[in-house]
């Protein structure tokens, strides 16, 4: 997998892990695009609020992809430290490559990262 | 077409927190104190515009039928935490635009039978995912922020020992206590960095008031003007052109057309009633209105300004951190408070020679954008024999 797949404006910097049908910062067309998995973490917090099969102490990123949208990714609780400006590499929690293309929604799918510098 | 001056003749509110009342009953003591303070009745009031969030579709009906009212046009409206607040905001522009000459406002949650623990975001966002709450939302700006502005966890704690402060002479707020930085800092964990006593608490309460055209109100009532209030909807967020911590845009932005409406600067204004949520809520807040520059939030707190013999007094009544945040309700008990205070009735919490107030309530976490919607309004001391139009 090469990169997720994401919504870009055919005419301006927009990108966006969530569908839209045109583009809301220019009226343009938008199409999807797969876009690098690399980032930088803009913020991220650790959690003690248990929340469904979640137990305490996981921790929520976001990054910043390069040339992508800002996106939330979950690691958990043993994951080492995550500190801002950690260069990352964002993946799916449950890879599965198809499920990426065929979903409605292009990263209709739980994030995780992984530091990589 | 000739605008006319909505005037805040009464407020009214429950007490805040869970409680066994139930929404009629809720519903019922505020807006009966409302319509007391105003010397009105039922029977002349209009219209309401109602805001809430979490009840079912005819919850607001029957409460208000409860409160004596049947067959007055009742509009429902969400936004979120700023639901009551948008509900004042479209009654206030009813009566400004000629629509209904009197109106009532009111705002109520009995959210102690809907949310278990912290408030969940919308399903449909991707965030939800990840298994994000409100909080963390709040948490992530605040670990931005503070590494963006070199503050302290210290320095963010102590909005939150500000406002338990300013609740100790509020009799209806859900938390009134004398805390220091130490045990706000090591109350129980939420989400990094903010602890409990960082957050607003799960409450049940109602608040009203009331608004009249100024050509209906006698020569020798008292109230509140509203000089003007806005409504805005979040912009993209992130910016790519000018990356601001999430709200801080459009708090900005409501702002700026709220002030220029009312034609005040920010020298004029006494006191805020203000959206804190979460203690970083109120330090983005007051930077995105314009009391004190980007980043400078923390040490302008610190500095006492934000209180009692500060430049602008924050939060009087505690805020949403200690007098409670049943969502639909906060945003007319923001403007309760700013009744009281600018009608000199605010007891041992009066800001002294207040006269002019903003309020402002931010909601919503919609995914990219910098909130649903923020409404920012401006008040000011009503005396009809001195003040010109």
């Amino acid at each position: 997998m090469d990169g997720h797949r994401m919504m870009a404006c055919t005419a301006c910097l927009f990108r966006s892990a969530s569908w839209v049908s045109i583009c809301p910062r220019c009226g343009a067309g938008v199409e999807r695009r797969r876009l690098p998995c690399t980032g930088t973490v803009w913020s991220h917090t650790r959690v003690h609020l248990p929340f469904g099969e979640h137990s305490n102490g996981y921790r929520l990123s976001y990054v910043d992809l390069d040339d992508g949208p800002r996106v939330l990714c979950r690691t958990e609780a043993e994951y080492p430290e995550i500190i801002i400006g950690d260069r990352v590499r964002v993946l799916p929690l449950t890879p599965s490559d198809n499920l990426v293309d065929a979903a409605p929604e292009p990263a209709a799918e739980a994030l995780t990262l992984e530091v990589i510098a | 077409m000739k605008r006319r001056e909505p005037i805040m003749l009464g407020a009214g509110s429950s007490d805040f927190g869970k409680q066994s009342l139930n929404a009629e009953q809720l519903v019922t003591s505020a807006v009966a104190e409302a319509l007391e303070a105003a010397n009105l009745t039922a029977w002349q009031v209009d219209a309401i515009y109602l805001g809430t969030v979490f009840p079912y579709a005819g919850t607001a009906h029957r409460a208000m039928r409860a409160a004596g009212f049947a067959a007055t046009p009742l509009f429902t409206v969400e936004n979120a935490c700023a639901s009551g607040t948008l509900a004042f905001h479209l009654g206030s522009q009813a009566v400004r635009l000629g629509e209904y000459s009197t109106v009532l406002i009111v705002g109520f949650e009995k959210m102690s039978s809907f949310i278990k623990g912290a408030i969940p975001t919308d399903p449909g966002d991707l965030e939800a995912l990840q298994s994000m709450q409100l909080p963390s939302m709040y948490a992530l700006t605040a670990t931005r922020y503070m590494h963006q502005y070199g503050v302290t966890p210290e320095q963010l704690a102590q909005v939150s020992v500000k406002n338990h402060a300013h609740a100790l002479h509020n009799p209806r707020a859900q938390y009134r206590g004398q805390y220091t930085v130490e045990e706000v800092l090591s109350s129980r964990p939420i989400s990094d960095p903010l602890t409990l006593l960082q957050c607003s608490p799960i409450s049940d309460g109602a608040a009203a008031a009331v608004l009249r055209a100024r050509e209906m109100v006698d020569d020798d009532a008292g109230g509140v003007r509203v000089l003007a209030s806005h409504f805005e909807s979040g912009a993209l967020w992130p910016d790519p052109d000018h990356d601001q911590v999430w709200n801080w845009e459009l708090i900005h932005r409501t702002t700026a057309q709220a002030m220029a409406a009312a034609g005040l600067r920010h020298g004029d204004i006494d006191l805020c009633e203000v959206h804190d949520a979460f203690t970083i809520g109120e330090l983005v807040t007051i930077e995105a209105m314009g009391f004190c520059p980007e980043g400078q939030g923390a040490a302008f707190t610190e500095d006492g300004q934000t209180t009692y013999g500060g430049s602008i007094p924050v939060n009087p009544s505690g805020g949403l951190l200690s007098r409670g945040h049943p969502l639909g309700a906060t945003g007319v008990a923001q403007v309760a408070e700013m009744y009281w205070q600018l009608t000199g009735i605010a007891g041992p919490r009066q800001v002294p020679d207040a006269s002019r107030g903003l309020v402002e309530t931010m909601g919503g976490s919609a995914s990219g954008l910098s909130g649903n919607g923020c409404v920012v309004a401006a008040f000011e001391t009503f005396n009809q024999k001195v003040t010109t139009t």
